[in-house]
């Protein structure tokens, strides 16, 4: 059989020929990497979010150690902010389905984790600032924080309130961040080993 | 931005075919037809933009619809959809459409890397390009392009 001629009949007959529905407008991707960037995407949302509402919270609050707080969390937040978007840019850089493929999705896959590995990380140093930012927040609605301070029981509270909210906010995080980002990393592991192996 | 989007378009007129044909040789059921062939369209203009045209058109859009089907999540496959070399009879083939047809599940049966290197083969581009295609090296191509032609005309023969 030549192979050539057998595959020029094989294109006419079969290969090009129309595929039914395949002139609809497109919309959008269902590919792991744009699923990543749109999540990205909400999370910088959240962050802006979050940052109005901690910017308001300063301007409102009238206790100086509670707008202190505030400005505090706006800057964690700014934090946040700052390697959310470069994780976001590297990816929506690097995913370009014409180059190779291998390169591309290893290089998203090792920058996401590494982002996500350094929020975690240092997550475990922010809980405890955030809990204390709330806890302070919480106090002066009905009273003066830093009178309050001079207490030696609140300051107890305070701490017992660190250790309870630091772990559980660790593992919620990171409960969110399988939601968020843990499926189409796995999906993008999969894709990676699968080509890799095939190469 | 219209400017682009006409171009594109034209371009992607032009080229429809191959975006078929990768679908063809790598999908079985008609609902993943349909997505696929939106996600390389997607896919395609996105990134083209930064198509500075130092390939033609229709190998960056081979390489965009190739590396788009490797990475699409497929329905599980029920029923296996084609048949099987053997129901037919190729020691007896008399027609063109017969081989043709051999040919085409033979390809279906190898594995993606290999079925991209042997079809572009087959589409005339030549071991450089495949390595630009496929982001393999040029001997690797060449060395798996071998050994994939032997390897499929063994499976046509014994057939």
């Amino acid at each position: 059989m030549d192979l050539k001629e057998a595959w020029k009949k094989l294109e006419q007959e079969k290969l090009s020929q129309p595929i039914a529905g395949s002139d609809e407008v497109y919309k959008s991707s269902k590919h792991p990497v744009q699923k990543l960037i749109r999540n990205f995407q909400i999370a910088l949302g959240f962050v802006v979010l979050f940052e109005l509402a901690f910017a308001y919270l300063a301007v409102v609050v009238p206790q100086p150690i509670v707008k202190l707080a505030m400005v505090l969390m706006m800057v964690v937040y700014i934090f946040y902010f700052v390697i959310n978007y470069q994780t976001l840019n590297h990816i929506k850089k690097t995913f370009r389905m014409d180059q190779n493929l291998s390169y591309t999705l290893q290089s998203i896959y090792d920058n996401t984790q590494q982002s996500l590995k350094f929020q975690r990380r240092s997550a475990l140093f922010i809980y405890p600032l955030a809990a204390t930012c709330g806890f302070f927040l919480g106090l002066s609605v009905e009273n003066n924080v830093s009178a309050m301070l001079q207490s030696r029981s609140i300051w107890i509270v305070l701490l017992i309130t660190i250790l309870v909210l630091t772990p559980i906010s660790y593992y919620v995080a990171i409960l969110l961040e399988r939601v968020g980002y843990g499926r189409y990393l796995d999906q993008l592991r999969g894709l990676i080993h699968q080509l890799s192996s095939q190469a | 931005m219209l400017s682009l989007q006409r171009e594109f378009t034209a371009l992607i007129n032009q080229n429809r075919g191959i975006i078929y044909k990768v679908i063809r040789l790598y999908i079985t059921n008609e609902e993943d037809e349909r997505d696929l062939f939106q996600e390389i369209l997607f896919q395609a203009w996105k990134s083209y933009p930064r198509f500075d045209g130092r390939s033609k058109f229709s190998t960056w859009l081979y390489r965009v619809g190739l590396n788009t089907v490797l990475t699409f999540k497929r329905r599980p496959v029920v029923v296996v959809p084609y048949e099987d070399l053997a129901s037919l009879n190729l020691a007896n083939a008399k027609t063109n459409s017969d081989e043709s047809e051999a040919l085409y599940i033979a390809i279906r049966q190898l594995p993606v890397i290999d079925r991209m290197i042997i079809t572009l083969h087959l589409d005339g581009y030549e071991n450089e390009e495949i390595a630009e295609i496929t982001g393999i090296t040029k001997n690797n191509a060449t060395v798996k392009l071998h050994r994939i032609k032997d390897n499929l005309i063994k499976k046509l023969k014994a057939e």
